[in-house]
């Protein structure tokens, strides 16, 4: 068997996937420098110049960045407690099952439930608590909500997956040296699930910047991110070379967003092991 | 002198399953005390309800005189070297030693000049700069028992934390362990359940058989006194031969002869005689077939430790005795021997 002489040669499937996705990427992107078949950056001066466009941008850099910290918040204590559970197969299995279901019919689920009729208006102006029902929908705040219920499993896989690893007996030591359960967390769980965080908040962060269905289904096209703006520039108003400009100044964006994280999961990877 | 540990009829059930019943024993200030037996005798468990991370099920500990059922494993002043070490992966050797001193805030000059002392204490002292990762077997247990002594507990409790060395670190971590443990004066605790190593090491054994303690002793007296059949089989190597009180004497049956009672037991009593392998002597029998005979069945060459494997003729009791390699020479596999005992315990439980 020839891989099993050479492994690197099993990368040439994933090699062909890049490879085409490349390819596609780059032909949207020449459109964007080819307007009407002539080279021309008049797009892009347009993202520079006009504030909606930078809006737009700011809009989904926003929501990422609140969808990554609420997955962090709300997923690291679900995988702390998971990690330790006894069934923790079991619980792992309860905790996908969402994703069994459709993406677009969970998101209308969360419009059934945030809407100014929906089961959450209703309940908190039958009580009395407000006057006017709360705007959760057609806005950052729905398309927030609906974001981190779709992708905290995947920031809880990823922190369970080193917690999981850790080894139990870490906590005990610290204690028997005086740490308080405080202390134990800081000094010692949190730093060695640090790399499952950085795992998490990367891909939580990259989806969120890439999403189109929540934000739309959510969001509306009034106030849009990147993913429903680029919906409505091609299925919508036709103009591809201003969708295909978009996908590549969120590229770019993304990439750089990560690079922290990338560079401090690199440098934790050195220090810890050889 | 009062003891800096006392366990006042401690137990730990699991549900149905009693993992410790009934203990009741103290330990010395500056003393190294063994907990020995074989895997779930329930020596952990205690250990671990001496170091907090169990809870009582009936009983008490005190430490100090001081009930330690209201003070929780991190409070307590007890440090503990685990079985895989647990050692912080994510911090250098300094910082895993300077980890009891940090939690406690202390000032950075003090934490230096304590670890390094510690580290020059275990014979690590350019170490501190290195990673966990990057030191051998031999080098993360001094790293453990630094970090573990630089908070000066009360007691250390160290449980089997030389099982994963191979045998000729584990002897010489031995030895550092018992030179390190009277430099400090440190109470220590021991887990483990290699025999020699308990051996070797300890002031005193506890030997632990089902959540019970058998025997608590020096190695001396345990290996020479075992109290019962479980000790003397445990420790060592032992041939247990049930006798029959008669006139002043305990008949052995298997090998047909007899040894002194020197307790004046009551007649008729029946007895287990335990007798080391090294005490057996052989020599040959004018007739194979006599009584008093036992025959070679297999023979062991191993230099000081060459053995002859035998079984007694009345009986079919099988012998182990232990002899020398001038001797060895001169035995042969199916040759009858007379047995001869030059030292036995009499065991009345």
């Amino acid at each position: 068997m020839l891989w099993m002489a050479n492994p690197r040669l099993l990368a040439i499937p994933q090699l062909g996937f890049i490879g085409l996705f490349l390819y596609g990427f780059l032909a949207i992107a020449w459109s964007s420098f080819f307007p009407d078949g002539v080279f021309s950056l008049d797009i892009y001066a347009s993202f520079i110049s006009e504030k909606t466009y930078q809006d737009i941008l700011l809009r989904t850099i926003q929501v990422s960045l609140w969808t990554s910290a609420f997955c962090v918040l709300l997923g690291y204590p679900l995988a702390y407690f998971l990690a330790r559970a006894r069934n923790t197969e079991l619980m792992l299995l309860i905790l996908i099952s969402p994703w069994l279901v459709s993406i677009v019919v969970r998101t209308f689920g969360w419009m059934l439930i945030l809407g100014n009729v929906g089961v959450i208006n209703k309940s908190i102006l039958a009580l009395g608590i407000v006057e006017l029902p709360v705007r959760m929908m057609f806005n950052t705040t729905g398309v927030i909500i609906g974001l981190v219920h779709v992708l905290l499993p995947l920031m809880v896989v990823c922190i369970l997956s080193v917690l999981v690893k850790a080894d139990r007996a870490l906590e005990e030591a610290a204690g028997s040296l005086g740490a308080t359960p405080l202390q134990t967390f800081v000094r010692v769980i949190w730093p060695i699930s640090l790399p499952g965080v950085y795992n998490g908040v990367l891909l939580v962060f990259l989806v969120a910047m890439g999403a189109i269905v929540t934000p739309i289904l959510l969001g509306g096209f009034r106030q849009t991110m990147v993913g429903s703006q680029v919906f409505q520039e091609v299925f919508m108003l036709f103009n591809f070379p201003r969708a295909a400009a978009y996908a590549v100044v969120l590229l770019i964006v993304s990439f750089v967003m990560v690079i922290p994280i990338l560079l401090h999961d690199r440098h934790l990877r050195r220090k810890r092991s050889s | 002198m009062k003891p800096i540990l006392t366990a006042d009829r401690v137990e730990k059930s699991f549900g149905n399953l009693r993992a410790v019943n009934n203990l009741s024993f103290d330990v010395a200030d500056g003393e190294f005390l063994t907990f020995l037996g074989p895997s779930g005798c329930g020596k952990t468990t205690m250990l671990r309800m001496i170091a907090g991370f169990e809870d009582l099920t009936g009983g008490r500990l005190l430490l100090d005189g001081e009930d330690l059922s209201r003070i929780s494993a991190f409070r307590r002043p007890v440090g503990m070297v685990f079985q895989n070490l647990a050692l912080f992966p994510h911090m250098s050797v300094f910082e895993n030693v300077a980890f009891g001193l940090a939690v406690k805030r202390q000032a950075r000059d003090v934490i230096s000049k304590r670890v390094g002392e510690m580290l020059g204490l275990v014979d690590l002292a350019d170490y501190g700069a290195r990673m966990v990762h990057q030191l051998s077997g031999g080098q993360r247990q001094r790293v453990a028992l630094a970090r573990s002594l630089v908070t000066e507990p009360r007691i250390l409790l160290l449980d089997e934390p030389l099982g994963a060395l191979d045998l000729k670190l584990r002897r010489q971590l031995q030895l550092e362990l018992r030179a390190l443990q009277k430099r400090t004066g440190t109470t220590f605790i021991f887990v483990t359940h290699d025999q020699e190593e308990a051996m070797c090491m300890s002031d005193r054994i506890a030997v632990f058989n089902a959540g019970q303690i058998e025997q608590i002793a020096s190695p001396g007296d345990i290996y020479t006194r075992p109290a019962t059949a479980f000790v003397a089989d445990f420790v060592g190597e032992s041939n247990l031969l049930p006798g029959r009180v008669r006139a002043g004497r305990i008949e052995l049956d298997d090998i047909g002869t007899s040894v002194p009672d020197t307790e004046g037991r009551t007649e008729g009593d029946e007895v287990q005689v335990a007798i080391r392998s090294e005490n057996v002597g052989l020599s040959p029998s004018d007739d194979a077939s006599a009584s008093g005979a036992a025959r070679i069945e297999m023979l062991e060459y191993a230099g000081l430790h060459s053995k002859a494997h035998l079984t007694a003729a009345r009986t079919g009791k099988r012998l182990t005795a232990i002899v020398s390699p001038a001797e060895a020479v001169g035995l042969r596999v199916g040759q009858g021997m007379r047995v001869e005992i030059k030292e036995f315990v009499v065991l009345d439980r």
